[in-house]
């Protein structure tokens, strides 16, 4: 045998053995590829995750979330075709299978808090609508109760449509046009409860001027003997004063700007101020009525420092015919200023009254003790 | 042994990224255009099919090379550029729609408010009757204050917002078209 006959088989041995440990490994690679599997199921659950989290509007009320859970499936993507490009034993799917798991637990976590902030913010809507609902009630009644005013009555209304709208969208699910509404409602109600603060430090400004009139009335009809009338506004009462002491007391009906002091013609509001009866008519549009005698020197002094102040509109009458009158007794504020009180009661008034009796009008006689 | 690795190489498909990415283009257009809002079943098909197309497209990816067969992930997101494109058209369709029923009911409402302002103008103001008049004043102020929210909404594109927003203020104006009308009758009778 010659040393180059040696020589080459060993070569060929070689080349053939190598080939073959080529082959062997390729095999073992392939099979190797076939037996792992991807971490399919995870990575399904975690896009189907993210889009059930988007559709719940994580993307906007659960955002640190959302945005954990589309970082983490984004890298989880990045590892997956690492682990897919890496030649074996290096390809391993643990590091995908559990960025893409980290991303499904993110999506459920912002799934849950979405829902639950939808869920809280209709509950806390719902409780608002309650609230203010509640509040509007008290205001009815406290407005039924008290003294009509026409701007309480108009803000009221505004608040009231307002809820109903509220009330409306926030059934529809639109809890964020309702929030809007309701917040509407609680400026409404806030203004309100401004003015009618306002309104109770006016009275409280004027009770000592009432109280004099009063002290007044009472004082004349005790020291002359005569029959006088004093009209509560606040109660809603005409008294009848004989010898200083009440001997009857009448419900009435007022104008339906009752809680203003009278500054001009067609205000509604029934005047304040110590009167007396001009004219008794027997037969009136309203059964029997009482002619008083305002607008008085005080009413036509207010008048026209109003007026010069600019606080009346220019070109505004100081009006008159203010009565006590009948076809009251509907309970409620409706004249345009007069004292309105049923048929049977004005019957009685116009026996106990005459020409030139006293007709003090107050605010609140109890305001005024 | 060249050649057969050769052919290994050259038996690999092409994993399809750019039909993949021709495909989210078409979802981001139907995305825009409002689908999740005005076409939600469709947009969901088609984000069903893209996620379907992506899992296969991995289970492609993690075969050997020439085993691979992206056949099936082309399908799916030839479906996903389909449905988009459907859901987009759907979608601008279905918000027009809502835009022109929403415009309708502007006018509807801008009507309802005339009227009864016009028979507010015209109840007989009667004693006692005066404050019932500008209470109802007052209902129509608050209901044309809700009109003009409404109205912004739906000039901000917002229109399925702005629908329902409209409606409620429609049903608060014919009921307080229909208080001024027994608001009138009533008024008539006490004059």
């Amino acid at each position: 045998m010659s040393h180059g006959g040696t020589l080459r088989r060993t070569l060929s041995f070689g080349l053939w053995s190598l080939a073959l440990l080529l082959i062997l490994s390729a095999g073992a690679w392939i099979v190797s590829r076939q037996l792992r599997q991807p971490p399919l199921s995870s990575l399904q659950r975690a896009l189907d995750g993210l889009a059930s989290a988007r559709a719940a509007g994580a993307d906007q009320k659960a955002r640190d979330l959302y945005l954990n859970a589309e970082s983490c499936l984004s890298s989880g993507r990045e590892a997956l075709r690492d682990a897919n490009d890496a030649l074996w034993p290096f390809g391993v799917y643990e590091l995908p299978d559990s960025l893409l798991k980290e991303s499904t637990r993110f999506s459920d976590l912002a799934c849950m808090a979405a829902t639950e902030s939808v869920s809280l913010r209709r509950k806390a809507v719902l409780a608002r609508l309650g609230a203010l609902s509640d509040s509007l009630s008290e205001w009815r009644s406290t407005l039924a109760n008290g003294l009509s005013r026409t701007d309480f009555k108009v803000m009221y209304r505004s608040a009231s449509v307002r809820l109903d709208i509220a009330a409306r969208l926030a059934q529809e699910g639109s809890v964020e046009t309702a929030n809007e509404n309701l917040d509407s409602v609680q400026s409404i109600l806030a203004l309100l409860s401004r003015s009618r603060t306002d309104h109770e430090a006016t009275v409280v400004q004027r009770s000592e001027e009432m109280r004099q009139w009063i002290s007044e009335t009472l004082e004349f009809s005790r020291v002359q003997k005569k029959v006088a009338l004093i009209a509560d506004k606040a109660a809603h009462r005409l008294h009848v004063i004989r010898n200083g002491v009440v001997v009857e007391s009448f419900s009435c009906d007022l104008g339906y700007n009752a809680g203003y002091q009278k500054v001009r013609a067609g205000d509604g509001a029934t005047p304040e101020g110590m009167y007396r009866v001009t004219e008794i008519k027997r037969r009136s549009k309203f059964y029997r009525a009482l002619l008083l005698n305002y607008p008085n020197e005080n009413d036509r002094e207010r008048f026209r420092r109003n007026l010069a102040a600019g606080a009346i509109p220019p070109g505004s009458k100081i009006g008159g015919l203010i009565e006590i009158h009948g076809h009251g007794a509907r309970n409620e504020d409706w004249t345009d200023g007069c004292i309105a009180l049923d048929n049977r009661d004005m019957d009685k008034l116009l026996k106990l009254s005459a020409k030139g009796t006293p007709v003090t009008i107050v605010r609140s006689w109890d305001g005024a003790r | 042994m060249a050649s057969f690795l050769v052919a290994f190489v050259a038996g690999c498909d092409d994993s399809p990224v750019t039909q993949m990415d021709e495909g989210k283009s078409t979802l981001k257009s139907a995305q825009l255009a409002e689908a999740e809002l005005y076409a939600p079943e469709l947009y969901k098909m088609a984000m069903d099919s893209l996620s379907a197309a992506e899992v296969e497209i991995q289970k492609q990816d993690g075969k050997f090379s020439v085993l691979r067969d992206y056949d099936r992930a082309k399908e799916l997101i030839a479906a996903v550029s389909k449905i988009s494109l459907d859901a987009e058209q759907k979608a601008i369709a279905e918000k027009d729609r809502v835009r022109v029923a929403d415009s309708v009911l502007i006018v509807e409402i801008d009507a309802l408010i005339a009227e009864s302002s016009t028979a507010l103008a015209k109840a007989p103001k009667v004693k006692g009757s005066r404050v019932d008049l500008k209470v109802l004043q007052a209902d129509i102020d608050a209901v044309k204050g809700a009109l003009t929210t409404a109205t912004q909404t739906y000039q901000s594109g917002a229109f399925s917002s702005a629908k329902s927003q409209l409606e409620a203020v429609k049903a608060q104006i014919t009921g307080t078209k229909s208080q001024i009308e027994a608001a009138i009758t009533s008024g008539a009778k006490k004059k």
